[in-house]
């Protein structure tokens, strides 16, 4: 095996050359961080922060399941870069239960059995929560359509459908 | 992969086939960033930065006159690397005289393997073409004394 | 009333395992992050054949972080170099001299970091001379074709011949029969694309002991095969299976990313993660299907299946990396027979090398089960077509009766249990089927294209009894362990490994109602090798047959000794007490009883003399059958003449897996199952082009269905507990994603027929259905 001398071990992301000081609002918790200039937000919140609670299912913007708002709008965090969030607000699935208090999108996929292995499911309910930010009583149509960013391998859909459809309700239809 | 196109030029055969059989002014007609590291004798070799749909990266690559008759034409074959791919290509130039110049038919054959042709399979193509057009404009810009005004 | 227990069998109880995915606390691979970590990523071959002729790292090994790479060569040093795959063939770790298809692993990079670890991929020279490339089986088994593997003796591409069942009868009653279909099927090339791909983290501690976390559904069985292959003393190794992302049988293989990333550890001394990318895994993890058939099926005139006859050509890329049973080659494939009593059959399989990945293993389906239902699904609707009847009629004429069983197939199965036209009969009320062909007599007359598909499927589910079923050698038994403490609340632990399945709520059911304690005072562990006892893993559906009947016996061996303590502690004898209301009551005298929580305190603090303190038990269960779970499914379709787009408008799926232990979690594992039925019908398909190209390296082409694209499920019951099972369940999981695509296609089909066509190899695409409309003058 060719290999050099095993230095001593930086941070998971080094900061390298080219980097720049960020702020941003994650959760809520204000950071003021330096980061390289090509670290992907996911890779910013799980392997700098440990947010892990966002996955990464793919490269190529399509599974969702990185899905984190950004002021409030739902995007895939494997497609923006650490320094674009500078200035902005961040909202993870770690940030979805405030005061010991479960968030109803939360509530409703546990009672709706809306989630099997769990690893589409942080993505999908940040999608959900925007889309009852902005629609507080979609149609199952509606939802359809919002979700369809967000794959799943295990749900088939269905009972995704019908959590959201019990978050909005136990929203009682106010964002 | 089969590609190719024809495309007129007001200059000479002979300054025509000068491009085309100088790696270096040739590829200075790219617009992607690239570089051309060796030419020796047939041989030629460098890189490119480029990239179809999402992948993008550098190529590097190694290039073989395999015939150059002046004034009428050039072929070439290229064989690169990168971006987890591989091109094998064959471009062949035929330069013949026309009314205000000349007139140059080009084939490309090209056999490209890994993500680069198969995550961007119904982009190549276009891809290409669009990069060969841009090419030969800026071949035609060289090659053609600039109009005044 | 009689006497219930909290989240016991048959409740939709509320899944454990939420509390922690619902708050992104799952723990998964990926998500582990120990101190000195490294990153391992791989340089692959653009080539699909070719020699390679030089490697040079020197680039990779100038960027800073880039810490080390290794090669085949650096593996061949320590006999690593290949390893064996489940199914006894072998395949490459790394390639010593020739890449055997394109995104294959040449060369590891070790790096600070997984952005280092990618730019060192990158760097990486390699020299190809590119060789001749055979994707085609077919093609594959002609005496020019490429050879994929000259290091075999046997220098063909051509792995095994398998057979079963009566040749000659099966051709003579053919010849005899009234009725003959020949029919072609194509079932294409998967991947399962669980939404997280494979990783692992390989850690060596001081004592030379490995931890590995994994993305494995089978820990045990990786272990073993990691103790033959490196020679690793067993108990030095430790395999935990975290939180998983989706299995679906991607995660049964050992794949060379494991193998690399100990090997990484073994010479950095620091702890090595690697994490697939998703073009990584499509191009590169083994897949499912890719089976060639041709099929014969024959009728009386009156519509009386006589006999079957099926030959395969099974593509299983450059290895045969399936993880079946050993003794079947071509897994369970001989239930092709399905909810049909055929006097004769006969199929004949060959496993052939071509320029891909390794193939063979499962999609929500291993053992070929899918393959099998598919086929004589579709045939039974064209034999019915050709005599002249209803489909639904057709199989209510030919369904095995329910009387019947058990039943001996054509092809030695014996069922354990069924009423197939039970199901047939509620999914046609639960639709309308009546008024469905009526709507459809009117849709025709005004020239639209509506389709209804039946599929009436029969499984086989819960590998397996050991005089039949063992994977290199190990029998397929499953585990439980019991301890109950003290206080009277349950640890128990599987040698499965759910990867969204929900095991640790349906087995603490198992439990609440087998000892009696609510579910809520039950954990449920698997996963972790070193606590864990030995089992062959989840997959294939067969965790409730096995292991869920484990846990069921292992709480009975805890009930007979615990009733010895109650008998103790009631001050009677053992013969004086009984099993009653969840809980030990005196014969005749209910209000004496004791609790099992009653009985556990005791078993620590005052237990009955001559009786061991404590309160264990582990039960290795060797199933005595398999389970044969089945349903009827109806879809029904319209197709948009102008494009040719099939529109699934209903599906209702009609199952019955015996005993129910949540239906909650059923109708789920329904649902995907369903889902990832739908998929490879219309959607999923993966090729390779000339060069071995792979197309579909992305999810922008291969297409997992989203939203969109699945329909609104409508599921219904019957319930035909197993005979042999301890709670008379049977597995669930895979059967939707068996029995879904024949029902969808036979109603494309049906929509078409009245054209003359009697079949579209799926996907379904709407070019393959507008190019039929457009050549028959519709469109």
């Amino acid at each position: 095996m060719a290999s050099t001398a095993i230095p001593r071990l930086t941070s998971p992301l080094p900061i390298k050359g080219a980097a720049r000081r960020i702020h941003v609002t994650i959760n809520e918790v204000d950071f003021d961080m330096a980061v390289e200039d090509r670290t992907l937000l996911v890779h910013f919140l799980r392997d700098v922060l440990g947010l892990t609670g966002t996955h990464i299912g793919c490269d190529t913007t399509h599974c969702g399941a990185c899905t984190v708002l950004l002021d409030g709008k739902p995007v895939k965090s494997c497609t923006v870069l650490a320094v674009q969030v500078d200035g902005r607000k961040i909202r993870t699935v770690e940030g979805l239960e405030t005061g010991g208090k479960l968030h109803p999108v939360q509530d409703g996929f546990a009672a709706e059995h809306g989630l099997q292995c769990g690893f589409c499911t942080p993505g999908m309910m940040m999608t959900a929560v925007a889309l009852l930010a902005k629609n507080p009583n979609p149609s199952e149509d509606e939802i359809r359509r919002a979700i369809s960013g967000n794959l799943c391998r295990c749900t088939g859909y269905m009972n995704i459908v019908k959590a959201i459809q019990h978050a909005a309700k136990t929203q009682g239809g106010k964002s | 992969m089969k590609v190719e196109g024809q495309f007129q030029v007001a200059a000479a055969p002979a300054a025509v086939f000068g491009l085309f059989a100088d790696p270096r002014r040739l590829l200075d007609c790219l617009d992607d960033p690239h570089t051309v590291d060796s030419v020796q004798g047939d041989q030629f070799g460098g890189t490119i930065t480029t990239g179809v749909a999402f992948i993008r990266g550098t190529f590097r690559f190694t290039g073989q006159y395999t015939e150059r008759t002046p004034g009428q034409s050039v072929t070439t074959k290229i064989r690169g690397s990168g971006l987890g791919s591989a091109v094998d290509a064959t471009l062949h130039a035929g330069i013949t005289p026309a009314d205000s110049g000349a007139s140059l038919a080009w084939a490309a054959d090209i056999v490209l393997t890994g993500p680069a042709a198969t995550l961007g399979e119904r982009l190549v193509r276009t891809t290409i073409e669009k990069k060969a057009a841009a090419m030969f404009e800026r071949a035609r810009q060289q090659l053609e004394p600039a109009k005044p005004g | 009333m009689s006497a219930t227990v909290h989240g016991g069998i048959g409740q939709s109880l509320g899944r454990k395992e939420d509390a922690r995915f619902i708050r992104g606390k799952g723990n998964y691979v990926d998500d582990i992050q120990l101190p000195g970590m490294l990153y391992l990523d791989f340089t692959r071959s653009p080539y699909a054949h070719a020699k390679i002729t030089g490697i040079h790292p020197e680039n990779a090994l100038k960027i800073p972080g880039v810490l080390a790479v290794v090669t085949g060569k650096d593996l061949d040093a320590a006999k690593l170099a290949w390893m064996p795959t489940l199914m006894s063939d072998t395949q490459m770790v790394l390639p010593i001299d020739t890449v055997k298809f394109q995104g294959q692993e040449v060369v590891a990079v070790v790096a600070e970091n997984r952005y280092a670890a990618a730019d060192g991929a990158a760097a990486v020279d390699i020299d190809y001379d590119p060789l001749p490339v055979v994707t085609d089986p077919v093609k594959a088994l002609q005496p020019d074709s490429p050879l994929v593997r000259p290091d075999k003796e046997k220098k063909s591409n051509h792995i095994w011949h398998w057979e079963t069942g009566d040749k000659a009868g099966t051709d003579d009653l053919l010849k005899k029969s009234e009725v003959v279909v020949h029919q072609d099927l194509y079932i294409p090339r998967i991947n399962v694309s669980s939404i997280e791909t494979c990783g692992c983290v390989a850690q060596f501690d001081a004592m030379g002991r490995l931890t590995v976390w994994m993305t494995t559904q089978a820990p045990h069985a990786i272990r073993t095969v990691f103790a033959l292959v490196a020679g690793l003393p067993e108990q030095s190794i430790r395999i935990i299976s975290p939180d998983i992302g989706g299995g679906f049988g991607g995660k049964v293989p050992v794949y060379p990313g494991y193998v690399v990333a100990v090997v990484a550890a073994l010479k950095t001394g620091h702890p090595v993660k690697w994490v697939e990318t998703r073009m990584n895994n499509l191009m590169s993890s083994s897949f499912a299907r890719d089976y060639h058939i041709s099929a014969d099926i024959g009728c009386t005139k009156d519509g009386k299946l006589t006999a079957l006859k099926v030959k395969t050509i099974a593509d299983h890329g450059y290895a045969d990396a399936a993880a079946n049973p050993s003794k079947f080659p071509a897994g369970l494939f001989h239930i092709i027979t399905g909810s049909y009593p055929f006097q004769k059959a006969f199929v004949e399989v060959d496993g052939v090398y071509t320029n891909k990945p390794p193939g063979g293993i499962a999609y929500r389906c291993s053992f070929r089960v899918t393959e099998a239902a598919y086929s004589i699904e579709r045939l039974i609707d064209e034999i019915a077509r050709k005599v002249g009847m209803d489909p639904a009629e057709f199989r209510m004429k030919n369904f095995i009766p329910p009387e019947a069983f058990p039943f001996q197939s054509a092809l030695g199965w014996t069922y354990d249990s069924g009423n197939y036209a039970g199901a047939l009969k509620l999914a046609m009320k639960m639709i309308d089927y009546p008024a469905l062909r009526r709507e459809q007599a009117e849709r025709r007359k005004k020239g639209e294209f509506m389709g209804i598909g039946i599929s009436s499927f029969t499984e086989i589910v819960g590998a397996g009894p050991s005089h039949t079923f063992d994977i290199l050698g190990i029998k397929m038994f499953e585990s439980c362990e019991i301890r109950i403490h003290p206080t009277g609340k349950v640890m128990a632990r599987f040698g499965t490994k759910a990867q969204g399945q929900g095991h640790e709520t349906t087995y603490s059911q198992i439990l609440a109602t087998e000892l009696g304690i609510p579910a809520e005072n039950i954990s449920i562990e698997e996963g972790d090798t070193d606590t864990a006892p030995y089992g062959l893993g989840t997959y294939a559906s067969r965790s409730t047959p096995t292991a869920g009947a484990a846990a069921a016996v292992a709480a009975r061996k805890i009930r007979e000794k615990a009733q010895k303590i109650a008998a103790h502690l009631l001050e009677v004898s053992p013969d004086d007490i009984e099993w009653k209301d969840y809980k030990f009551q005196v014969k005749g005298v209910p209000e004496k009883s004791k609790t099992m929580a009653d009985v556990a305190f005791a078993a620590y603090t005052n237990p009955a003399p001559g009786v061991e303190p404590g309160l264990e038990a582990v039960d290795y269960y060797d199933p005595p059958n398999m389970t044969y779970p089945f349903g009827s499914y109806i879809c029904v379709v319209d197709i948009d003449k102008g494009t040719g787009q099939v529109k699934v408008r209903r599906f209702v799926a009609v199952d019955d897996c015996g005993t129910i232990i949540n239906p909650m979690i059923v109708d789920g594992q329904i649902h995907g199952g369903l889902n990832m039925g739908l998929a490879p019908a219309l959607y999923e398909q993966i090729t390779y082009d000339e060069n071995g190209n792979i197309r579909g390296n992305s999810f922008l082409d291969y297409l997992v269905p989203t939203s969109m694209e699945s329909p609104h499920w409508e599921t219904g019951k019957t319930t035909t507990p197993s005979p042999h099972h301890p709670i008379g369940a049977k597995g669930v999981g895979e059967s939707p994603t068996v029995g879904a695509p024949a029902a969808i296609v036979n109603a494309v089909i049906d929509a078409l027929s009245p054209l003359g066509v009697t079949n579209i190899d799926i996907p379904i695409y709407p070019w393959k259905v507008w190019q039929v409309l457009h050549d028959k003058g519709v469109t």
